[in-house]
């Protein structure tokens, strides 16, 4: 999904979406009628906006040599470092996400998960064992090569229970995710839950626990000619109550993600 | 590609405006040519604001 795609759901009487790039009045107009884009396309011609913003890659030409391109002033002169800003209603940022390389769009999905709104997304893939249910799924079902999305793991955990997450003493079982995946898959690590202390009667140890929902999210990118990928996804705990544990598990589920062929 | 070179590192954290700060004032037109007043024009709506290169190519 790209921002076309998504501008009915977003641009509401609740958010609304604009894009920024270098491109001339002219340029935008034709592009938007061509796609059909009807959020707000800001021309900042001379990229005189994206440099008082910080946003100007000044490193650009040394980018392009290691990516083995050339560099060309009428395209690269003045790109930004491409990037998404969610405000919220008071106009302040609560969301920043950069990208080192200009080639590279988010997915759609990650951007309304940003301004929480719903969105259609692939089917989650469960698997239960001790105390614990464990859904992963990915913010769409299909991607463009290079294009950024995430995947969703989510651990719950059964009322009374708890799981370790880290920092714990050593002979403790933090939740771990590992993720089994074709190398065309580029990943990032999986982020780690908040935890809170906790401490056993009786016991001199703190330890760092979590209960309910636990959400790790993965940031990933395919590789042309990768999808579709399966991607198995497996999550190690131990829950314990407050005063018994159960035996340690390992749950596995996995998803499928495809590829969509660039237009 | 030469495994020589090396991309030089950057900290996003120096690039732009940051998670808590107020999104700059942009006073830029739009694809029909309208000067668009960004935070006016969000009216106390969230926004996203996505920064790209060239749509044209």
């Amino acid at each position: 999904m790209q921002l076309v795609e998504l501008q009915e759901t977003v641009a509401t009487s609740e958010s609304a979406v604009y894009a920024l790039s270098y491109d001339s009045v002219e340029v935008l107009s034709a592009f938007a009628e061509e796609k059909g884009i009807t959020y707000r396309m800001l021309s900042d011609v001379g990229s005189i906006a994206i440099r008082d913003l910080g946003l100007l890659n000044a490193n650009i030409t040394g980018d392009q040599e290691y990516w083995g391109f050339g560099y060309r002033q009428d395209l690269h002169e003045g790109l930004p470092y491409p990037g998404t800003f969610v405000l919220d209603e008071r106009g302040v940022i609560i969301e920043k996400h950069m990208d080192r390389d200009y080639k590279l769009r988010s997915s759609g999905g990650v951007l309304l998960e940003e301004l929480g709104l719903s969105h259609p997304r692939s089917s989650p893939s469960t698997a239960s064992g001790l105390g614990a249910v464990l859904a992963v799924w990915t913010d769409e079902e299909a991607y463009f090569p290079q294009q950024e999305g995430a995947i969703r793991i989510r651990l719950q955990v059964e009322d009374g229970l708890h799981v370790y997450v880290p920092p714990n003493p050593d002979g403790y079982i933090n939740v771990l995710v590992s993720i089994d995946a074709p190398a065309g898959v580029l990943r990032g690590k999986a982020s780690l839950p908040d935890g809170h202390p906790f401490q056993v009667e009786g016991l001199k140890e703190e330890f760092t626990v979590a209960e309910g929902t636990i959400a790790f999210d993965v940031a990933f990118r395919l590789v042309e000619g990768t999808g579709p990928a399966e991607v198995a996804v497996s999550v190690s705990y131990q829950a314990c109550s407050d005063s018994e544990c159960l035996v340690p598990a390992t749950l596995t589920a996995a998803v499928t993600i495809g590829e969509r062929e660039r237009v | 590609m030469n495994h020589e070179l090396q991309l030089q590192p950057v900290d996003f954290d120096e690039v732009g405006p940051n998670v808590g700060d107020r999104f700059p004032d942009l006073y830029l037109p739009d694809q029909s040519g309208e000067i668009i007043d960004l935070h006016s024009d969000r009216a106390g709506r969230k926004a996203i604001i996505n920064v790209h290169r060239s749509a044209d190519w």
